[in-house]
């Protein structure tokens, strides 16, 4: 039986590793008629039972069309490729191995691995693997655009590498090793993934003209983790705490580019200099830099058994990601707990409560304010060429609104009203507090009920969950600004209507994508009117609104909402030993409501 | 209200036979098509279009209707064999062929396709 499952292993690992067909290979069923007897395992002189397969072959493709989109993660080279697979496994006493090689003839396709088990003392695993993945190009053609004013009022683009096909190679590596004594385990692991190759970096040029450039960007980025802990079991009581290490960096060297010369689009003339932090005369400077970020984590577990299966499991997070480019710092400091308690035989209580604190460091953003060279202006910063319009500065302090504390409880009442039939009825209460937002506080009141049930040939299953919400997150006064003033002020002042630099001000519109009110169903029912055949109904639906933004205001309605339908059926058939067929058919249908503002500006 | 809406159909047949006990035959038919796009979108350019001296600005076009149209295929057709020769020697072939069907092209067109065969010995030791 081992040496026909061989056959079929090294079938379907071939279908995978050769990049064919992954995600349309059928669900393998029911054991075939195969009648050929399996040869025993081969022994070696010192005892070792050892079994495997090896496979030589040659893939050829051939492409049409754009490869991106279709060929995402996959090596589609026209070349004629030697591909290998390799793959042993056996045991020894207490010793068992599993390795597996595959190399698709393309440094970019190809997978090892090794497992090793030592009594279960120790156990060790390595493993590689890499594979392509490709980039879009964006063309940028479309951002063009022109006006009869003259000089570089225009809007023009710049890509520098038009023919680059973007890719990069990924590639992962694991390794870990588990001690595993009489009630302690320890455990140590290690993982570098790694992305190489070329993908496009944009940036704008702006005040001579909105001028967007392309550029290829070398990537050559590392990120390494360090894993480390221990399991232990005292009666009762378990407990497990892990470490984690990791640093991502990117060393390769940014594009450095010099920008335009910031000069009257029109006229040409260099008096626009205080408009921009940067223009030509500030030199190369880098575009699209990656910093480099390291976190480290502290993980507590823990679960004590009660009487009658009940159990309190518990668990204590802290962790800190910093940017060590800048020097700021995201922190995260969290709980969790959970109690349950079965009630007889037909019963069950649950109780959850989470809650955790998310805190970002502020960042100082000292705006660059350079002054004008030339014109009426010259001499003086932007602010200080419009000292009644503008405020002094545009330095501003970013506080974020990731800053946040969230608390949770639920409640669940299991029960089992009828032999196979389960029921769940149950309650969450969450409350977000932010430190910097406008909206200040969210609560959101969860009920639900959910419930399996076997009856006969038929299986079901559903879950219908409803959530009320009070304040959710939105972007207080996000789209709908004034009207700007409707003509060219004469020469720089005065600017009596309102001016670009104010409409983000002005505007008057709440929008948000979180809802008040969010009602979910779920539901499976499988038929299997005997041990060949099954036919699985299923439908989801969510319905999501968001009625308390202030609609009506000034006419417009802006009101949210999301709808989504999800039928759909998956049908098994296995009718003898000799052939088997799997169907489905999924249909999703998705509708958002949502005031779209666009500001009509030309910059 | 204006919105944004989307549809989507997937569908998948998987065919395996063992027509004798040493042979297996599979095919695979993966099928998706999507569309979405803005819906009731009631924007009036006119006004813009008249004050900004003619600029030719997408967004100042005096219609958005059809703005970001998608409608997106894809097939994928798979299909092998594996002929068990001997107790230790497989002989495998496969094919799959993969098309994207890009029939509304937003930022580029992502029409592709590719054709990829296998063949191959494997020994079972």
């Amino acid at each position: 039986m081992r040496k026909r499952s061989t056959f079929f292993s090294v079938v379907t690992a071939l279908i995978a590793s050769a990049t064919i067909a992954v995600a349309q290979t059928p669900s393998t069923p029911a054991a075939p008629a195969i009648q050929t007897p399996a040869p025993a395992a081969s022994t070696t002189a010192s005892g070792i039972n050892w079994e495997g397969a090896v496979t030589f072959g040659g893939i050829g493709t051939s492409t049409d069309g754009y490869q991106g989109r279709v060929a995402e993660y996959t090596v589609t080279d026209e070349d004629a490729l030697a591909a290998i697979r390799f793959m042993t496994w056996g045991e020894n006493g207490g010793f068992r191995y599993d390795v597996s090689v595959f190399n698709g003839g393309d440094a970019r396709n190809q997978r090892y691995a090794a497992y090793l088990d030592f009594s279960r003392l120790v156990k060790a695993r390595v493993t590689y693997r890499q594979f392509p993945h490709r980039l879009d190009h964006d063309p940028l053609t479309y951002v063009d655009g022109g006006s009869p004013l003259g000089g570089t009022f225009i809007v023009r683009h710049t890509d520098t590498d038009p023919g680059a096909a973007y890719r990069v190679g990924y590639g992962e590596f694991d390794a870990g090793v588990d001690l595993n004594l009489r009630n302690v385990q320890f455990f140590l692991g290690h993982r570098r993934e790694t992305r190489s190759g070329w993908h496009q970096a944009l940036t704008t040029a702006h005040c001579a003209n909105c001028h967007v450039v392309g550029f290829s960007q070398k990537m050559d980025e590392l990120t390494s983790d360090l894993t480390a802990g221990a399991r232990a079991h005292v009666g009762p009581l378990a407990l497990e705490y892990t470490f984690l290490n990791r640093n991502t960096e990117d060393s390769a060297d940014p594009i450095q580019y010099t920008y335009d010369d910031a000069v009257q689009p029109a006229t040409l003339q260099d008096i626009f200099t205080n408009r921009v932090q940067y223009d030509a005369g500030s030199g190369p400077l880098p575009v699209s830099a990656d910093p480099e970020i390291r976190k480290y984590s502290n993980t507590l577990r823990a679960r004590f058994g009660l009487p009658g299966n009940g159990a309190i499991y518990g668990n204590f997070t802290q962790s800190s990601t910093k940017n060590e480019t800048q020097g700021l710092s995201y922190d995260y400091t969290g709980a969790f707990g959970r109690f349950f308690l079965p009630i007889g035989r037909w019963a069950s209580l649950r109780a959850d409560f989470r809650r955790y604190s998310i805190d970002n460091d502020s960042v100082f953003v000292n705006v660059i304010e350079p002054v004008a060279v030339a014109g009426l202006a010259a001499g003086k910063t932007y602010s200080e060429a419009f000292p009644n319009a503008l405020p002094a500065t545009f330095d501003f302090t970013r506080e974020s609104s990731l800053n946040r504390t969230p608390t949770e409880l639920g409640v669940e009442f299991g029960v089992r009203p009828a032999k196979r039939t389960f029921l769940r009825f149950g309650y969450g209460w969450q409350e977000v507090e932010r430190d910097y937002f406008e909206v200040e506080k969210t609560t959101t009141n969860t009920i639900y009920v959910a419930g399996r049930s076997q009856m006969g040939i038929a299986n079901a299953r559903f879950r219908f969950q409803y959530e009320d919400i009070n304040d959710p997150f939105l972007y207080k006064h996000a789209a709908w600004p004034e009207i700007l003033q409707p003509y060219m002020s004469p020469g720089n002042s005065p600017l009596t209507g309102l001016q670009y630099y104010s409409m983000y001000e002005s505007r008057q519109a709440d929008l948000t994508a979180f809802p008040t009110k969010n009602a979910f169903f779920e539901g499976a029912v499988t038929f299997a009117p005997n041990a060949r055949t099954a036919i699985t109904a299923h439908y989801r639906w969510r319905d999501a609104q968001n009625d308390e933004l202030n609609a009506g205001l000034g006419g417009f309605n802006s009101e949210w909402g999301r709808t989504v339908s999800a039928p759909g059926v998956d049908v098994w058939i296995g009718a003898d030993d000799h052939w088997a067929l799997t169907a489905g058919y999924t249909y999703n249908r998705e509708e958002l409501d949502t005031m779209f503002s666009t500001l009509a500006f030309n910059g | 209200m204006a919105g944004y809406e989307q549809h989507n159909h997937n569908a998948w047949v998987g065919v395996q036979v063992y027509p004798t006990s040493r042979t297996e035959v599979f095919a695979n038919l993966l099928w998706n098509r999507a569309d979405a796009t803005i819906r009731d979108f009631g924007y009036d350019g006119g006004p813009y279009t008249a004050q900004l001296v003619g600029l030719d600005f997408p967004l100042h076009s005096a219609s958005m209707a059809g703005f970001s149209d998608l409608d997106f295929g894809q097939v994928g057709l798979g299909g092998g064999v594996n002929v068990r020769m001997t107790d230790q020697l497989i002989l495998n072939a496969l094919l799959n062929y993969s098309k994207v069907d890009d029939k509304q092209p937003y930022i580029e067109d992502v029409t592709g396709s590719y054709f990829q065969f296998f063949g191959g010995v494997s020994w079972v030791f």
